[in-house]
């Protein structure tokens, strides 16, 4: 069984608190990735999962088993790091092999098993090359085949494609994919990128400041952030966000007012209070040119192609939000603009709490 | 759990070769405090040896002559080690193979080092009288190594002899250490070479030379080979340098007291100019912020 | 290397020649007296290329003195005192690199300290040690005292070799089921060869060449070193300054070759781990 539970788990380096206090409960087969910026704490996490660090308080368990006082070879896990790691003085085949020869597997097991995943990652031709003479590609798939062929309860992945160029890394995010939908196990992969997050996760969590801000699917957490922090961070290009206070517009429909008094109609679902300071925010995709919903109108100020689509900056009123139209369409330097907005894409945030408004 | 999981196995690793080195080191630095208060009965006689041999008309001589011989040293290593970093760091055709050789000096044993240029400053039959006489430089053989003037000098080129290729192998690594779009840079400026050695090269090598300083400094007062192969300390004490005595003290007057005495203040004003040198590269180090 | 570093002119050439001539001359020099015959030897003025090539010094040292026998001494001497210190010296130097612990920067500090201690200063008490155990004119008490030398600077270039090996190759080998010390012997180990090559080169020539202690600690000739024979050599009645060249020749040699089999990783070696020290 690879479940994979943290209860009130913490983590200080000196007097730095590096995690704050994690609960999480990962079930077996799920496929969950710990998102956030720098030096939000994923990475730790992780290490702690793997055993790397020693947690400073609270409890660990995988496959229902505490394992805190355990060393990373007892937690029965595999791990996936950043730089491969790679053992530089082993061939492929003995990075692969080292696990099974420390825990005493036959020779001919070890031979059977090196074979089965060198096939299923395509290394068979590679097997007897040291990592100095691999690609950066084939030294990431030896280190899942290192991975892989333990058949572990859990697979940690530390973001393992940061080093790929972004044609590879592409290539790599599938084949990572599609290994789990193959094998099943239980799998906690770390990264920054927040599209590698929402490819790949069943579960998304996402970590900021050594706390967790929202956990969900990736669709959940586009559709609905539970806050200023995660709607900001999924989803490219990056939300608007609008300061505006809530007022009573036609028949006490609540609206958001702007700064230079642009309004905007709110659902009438939403618990607002009459003059409450909220942040509006606006995802780029959902501001359509001559769209429905309420109107915006502005002037183009950066044109920003990028093949499919273009990313147009404008400037509606005071505010500078970023819009996306259909590469197709030709827009210049200056020109004006109206984009509508469905009431249903106007994301609502208490301002000094940052937690959605619903 | 296993009680030995609660100690840091960091002190498993560590602690076999603390441990020899406290008994080689730390046990026999006490016993010198101890032999140094007390005379041969083993009774504490106070203040009495450092007294007798800090009075002793050889220990001004001997301090004299080893400011004068590690000082001597070091400006000229360091000095001919710089060029000679320099120098290797250009290129040109054969560098590698003037590389090999400048390693030779440092590479031969001290004795074989003494040997040979005792051999070489012989009166008579010694090359170096001959090659001076014959440019004209003297007229007559010197007594290289038995001339109250002459003999410091002489062993200062021995020493320095050796130990400049260790200098230029320091200031060598470092200088490559330079990236060279600065020396592009300078270019771009209008820099001629002697602006690269005088804003690129020397600031980068300062801290280097520090640290290279102070390994000739504890080196010198470690290299008794050379002057006790070479001279013995003489002509009348005129190359006896304080290690030197202290090993005589010792191991031909047995007389171990003083010399345990004499050697416990060599210790301390050594450590006092270590641990100066040391504070002032770190301040330096902090005030650049690197 | 850059292809914009500075191009040598003739004034580079100039240098470089006089440094060589001077930092080979003595070397060649001793090679030449070596193989002169006596009368040659003493002639005025001397001969650059010996007019009558002569092995009649080597034989002398060969067949007529004890350098043979110190030649051995040597030998087991050094070998015995870097292997000690390299084992020591690899796991402190791994406890030192790897593992976070208190007390560590001063233990390693104190390391380093040790290494700047004058030899003059514990010379009187080791002595005074030694010859209570009984360890004064025995292999054993060389060794032992050899390490003094030895140990730290081990310790320290091991170190630095050490901390250049990623951590996550060790953490990875962790999550593969290693112990500490299967990650030394099958990871760490083999990833430092050139560091440990060098370290080994720098101990067994430091041995070799020491003087002060086997001048003292090895009074007999059973377990004299060369140094001290070649010291005892040129000292005994009236010098023979070709067996005295030919005696030095023969203590060189094996040095010189070790180094210039190895010198690129012995170079880099001690100026790593000086400049990063």
């Amino acid at each position: 069984m690879g479940s994979v539970e943290l209860y009130n788990v913490r983590k200080n380096f000196g007097s730095f608190e590096a995690i704050k206090g994690v609960d999480l409960k990962i079930d077996d087969g799920e496929f969950a990735v710990l998102v956030g910026p720098s030096g939000c704490g994923k990475s730790t996490l992780l290490r702690i999962i793997a055993g790397l660090e020693d947690a400073s308080g609270g409890e660990i368990r995988i496959g229902e088993r505490p394992v805190n006082d355990l060393k990373p070879r007892q937690r029965n896990i595999a791990m996936v790091f950043q730089s491969y790691a790679l053992y530089p003085h082993m061939t492929a085949h003995d990075n692969m092999a080292f696990n099974l020869k420390l825990s005493k597997v036959p020779k001919p097991g070890i031979i059977e098993r090196v074979t089965g995943t060198s096939r299923m990652l395509g290394l068979e031709a590679l097997l007897g090359r040291r990592p100095g003479q691999l690609s950066g590609g084939q030294r990431q798939r030896v280190a899942m085949g290192r991975a892989i062929i333990r058949d572990p309860a859990v697979y940690l992945f530390d973001e393992p494609l940061s080093n790929l160029d972004a044609k590879l890394r592409v290539q790599m995010r599938g084949e990572i994919k599609m290994l789990h939908q193959n094998v099943g196990t239980t799998a906690i992969y770390v990264t920054h990128d927040q599209i590698e997050a929402m490819t790949l996760a069943n579960r998304i969590v996402v970590l900021n400041n050594g706390r967790i801000e929202q956990i969900g699917s990736p669709l959940e957490l586009y559709r609905r952030p539970q806050n200023i922090f995660v709607a900001g961070f999924i989803g490219s290009p990056a939300m608007n966000f609008i300061d505006a206070v809530t007022a009573a517009g036609e028949g006490n429909r609540p609206l958001a007012r702007f700064a230079d008094g642009t309004a905007l109609d709110l659902d009438p679902e939403l618990s607002v209070r009459l003059g409450q300071e909220v942040v509006i925010g606006l995802r780029p995709e959902n501001l359509v040119r001559n769209g429905g919903g309420a109107q915006l109108s502005g002037r183009v100020s950066l044109v920003e192609p990028t093949g499919a689509q273009t990313h147009l900056t404008a400037e509606f009123g005071k505010q500078s939000l970023v819009t996306i139209v259909d590469g197709s369409e030709d827009v210049r330097f200056q020109e004006a603009l109206t984009v509508g907005i469905l009431p249903e894409h106007i994301h609502v945030f208490d301002k000094s709490t940052g937690a959605r408004i619903t | 759990m296993n009680p030995l999981r609660r100690i840091n196995p960091g002190y498993l690793f560590v602690f076999p070769a603390l441990f020899v080195l406290a008994a080689m080191i730390l046990y026999p630095l006490a016993d010198t405090v101890v032999l140094s208060f007390t005379d041969p009965s083993g009774a504490f006689v106070g203040t009495d040896n450092f007294r007798s041999v800090l009075g002793s008309r050889t220990t001004p001589l001997a301090t004299y002559n080893t400011i004068y011989y590690v000082g001597g040293t070091i400006i000229f290593a360091i000095i001919l080690g710089t060029i000679a970093g320099i120098l290797l760091d250009r290129q040109f055709f054969g560098r590698g193979a003037v590389r090999s050789i400048l390693l030779i000096p440092w590479v031969v044993p001290s004795i074989v080092a003494a040997t040979t240029w005792a051999w070489m400053f012989h009166y008579e039959f010694g090359i170096i009288n001959y090659l001076l006489m014959s440019i004209g430089i003297i007229d007559k053989p010197m007594g290289w190594l038995i001339t109250a003037d002459l003999v410091k000098p002489s062993l200062i080129a021995v020493d320095v002899w050796k130990m400049f290729p260790f200098v230029a192998l320091m200031v060598l690594a470092s200088l490559q250490g330079i990236d060279s779009t600065l020396y592009e840079a300078a270019k771009v400026d209008g820099a001629k070479f002697w602006h690269e050695v005088r804003y690129i090269m020397l600031p980068h090598i300062a801290p280097v030379l520090a640290s290279v300083t102070l390994l000739l400094l504890i080196w010198g007062f470690n290299g008794i080979t050379i002057i006790y192969t070479m001279t013995g300390g003489g002509p009348a004490n005129r190359s006896l340098i304080l290690p030197i005595q202290i090993f005589k003290e010792a191991f031909e007057h047995f007389d171990f007291h003083r010399a345990a005495a004499l050697s416990l203040v060599l210790f301390v004003v050594l450590f006092v100019v270590i641990l100066t040198q040391l504070a002032i590269s770190q301040k330096r180090r902090d005030s650049v912020d690197r | 290397m850059s292809i914009a570093k500075p191009r040598g002119s003739i004034f580079s050439y100039v240098l470089a020649a006089i440094f060589s001539v001077v930092a080979i001359f003595p070397f060649l020099w001793m090679a030449l007296s070596s193989v002169k015959p006596l009368q040659e030897l003493y002639s005025v003025p001397p001969t650059w290329i010996p007019s009558h090539f002569s092995l009649e010094n080597y034989v002398n040292v060969l067949y007529h003195s004890n350098i043979p026998r110190y030649f051995l001494n040597s030998v087991v001497i050094s070998v015995g005192s870097t292997s000690i210190a390299l084992i020591l010296a690899i796991l402190a130097a791994y406890g030192f690199a790897r593992f976070r612990f208190r007390g560590r920067n001063a233990l390693q500090a104190s390391i380093l300290i040790s290494q700047l201690l004058p030899t003059a200063t514990i010379i009187v008490p080791l002595y005074v040690i030694l010859s209570n155990l009984g360890l004064i004119n025995t292999y054993i008490g060389l060794i032992m005292t050899y390490l003094i030398h030895t140990l730290p600077l081990c310790v320290w270039l091991l170190i630095s070799y050490f901390r250049s090996i990623p951590y996550e190759i060790e953490e990875a080998a962790l999550i593969d089921g290693a112990s500490r010390l299967t990650i030394l012997w099958k990871i760490v180990l083999p990833l430092s060869v050139p560091g440990i090559i060098s370290t080994v080169v720098y101990c067994f020539v430091s041995t070799w060449n020491e003087f002060i202690f086997a001048l003292v600690f090895a009074t007999d000739s059973s377990v004299k070193t060369l140094p001290v024979g070649l010291a005892e050599f040129s000292a005994e009645f009236k010098t023979d300054w070709g067996a005295v060249m030919a005696a030095s020749i023969i203590m060189t040699l094996p040095i010189i070759i070790l180094f210039f089999a190895i010198q690129r990783m012995f170079v880099s070696g001690i100026t790593a781990g000086a400049t990063k020290g």
